[in-house]
């Protein structure tokens, strides 16, 4: 059973309130680091508005320099946001009986974070798909603003000094906990980092982060589960 | 705010609109792919467990070489922004710790 009404949407909206407001919070880091590696403001907020994924969005911004490496680019996002076909698949029984358009555009509102609200509620016996875009908008305003005022503020601050550089790398940091599910990934994760570390030391260019990604995830697809 | 002081915040380079639109088109298809194409995945087979690897495998092949290279303050702000969120600290706490402590560092040992 399926339904999307504009009462969903607003559930959705204010059952991602807590996560938006961090969410916040985290654009305006992404608007620091983004200017830090030379972004104008208009290309930061492009960038969230377009993109509207975090993760990814922090990694192009590691490779962010001139000339800028389009392919690299796309297959590092393609590599990191691939998740997100698994969370599509996963809402694909709930949405397929809407208007495709409605479809669509709520998914252009996808994240990890409105995906587990969405479910949760879905789990608790929910029919209304207004609540992921719901959700998402609200995310997806808290995300632009945040990142523009983040970069504006930036211009207030020493890079160095108050070490930006590692800002980008302790969000990796982060990112490792909710991806972890277990022993089984440490073999692939090694592979990953061992792959990437020679890769950066001997191929020119940003290709470790391809080398190593593909590495360690065929080698995870060729674990078999025990 | 005059219009010289908004005009640097309005500049922008057409490759990097390029590369941020590129980024938004594969991302898009990351969003829509499931819902399209994974009804011919079969769950827990090879495509399905590599789908399943591949953000962790990438995530670590961008942060292995920055370790790599950084030195021992660097490294060691890491570890406890690792420790902090295996911990249970909201993510955003452990950042700002490990930030922090990096800057104090910089400030204090240097």
């Amino acid at each position: 059973m399926t339904t999307f009404t504009s009462s969903g949407m607003r559930s959705g909206a204010v059952l991602i309130w807590p996560i938006a407001v961090s969410g916040f919070f985290f654009a305006v880091a992404v608007g620091v680091i983004g200017r830090n590696v030379g972004m104008s403001w208009i290309e930061a907020v492009t960038m969230s508005g377009v993109v509207f994924a975090g993760a990814s969005q922090v990694a192009i911004i590691d490779l962010w320099q001139d000339p800028l490496p389009l392919l690299i680019i796309a297959i590092t996002t393609l590599g990191i946001n691939s998740r997100m076909l698994l969370m599509g698949a996963s809402l694909r029984e709930w949405f397929a009986p809407l208007p495709r358009r409605l479809t669509w555009l709520s998914f252009f509102f996808l994240t990890d974070a409105n995906w587990a609200v969405a479910i949760a509620e879905r789990r608790k016996g929910s029919t209304d798909a207004g609540i992921l875009l719901g959700s998402g908008m609200a995310l997806w305003f808290s995300w632009i603003f945040g990142t523009g005022l983040g970069h504006a503020l930036g211009a207030a601050l020493d890079p160095k000094a108050l070490a930006f550089d590692v800002l980008l790398p302790a969000f990796f940091v982060i990112m490792i906990k909710p991806i972890w599910t277990g022993r089984k990934q440490i073999l692939p994760w090694a592979v990953a980092a061992a792959g990437a570390i020679l890769a950066n030391e001997y191929v020119p260019g940003e290709a470790h982060v391809v080398i190593g990604g593909i590495a360690g995830s065929l080698v995870g697809g060729l674990l078999r589960e025990r | 705010m005059n219009a010289e002081s908004i005009a640097p915040y309005l500049a922008f380079d057409w490759t990097a609109m390029i590369a941020i639109l590129l980024m938004g088109m594969v991302t898009y298809f990351t969003r829509i792919g499931g819902f399209l194409m994974m009804r011919w995945v079969p769950e827990g087979g090879f495509v399905s467990r590599w789908l399943a690897a591949i953000p962790g495998a990438v995530l670590v092949a961008i942060l292995a070489p920055t370790v790599w290279h950084s030195g021992w303050l660097e490294r060691a702000a890491l570890v406890s922004v690792a420790a902090l969120s295996l911990l249970g600290a909201n993510p955003l706490v452990a950042v700002a710790v490990g930030t922090a402590s990096v800057a104090a560092g910089r400030a204090f040992l240097f």
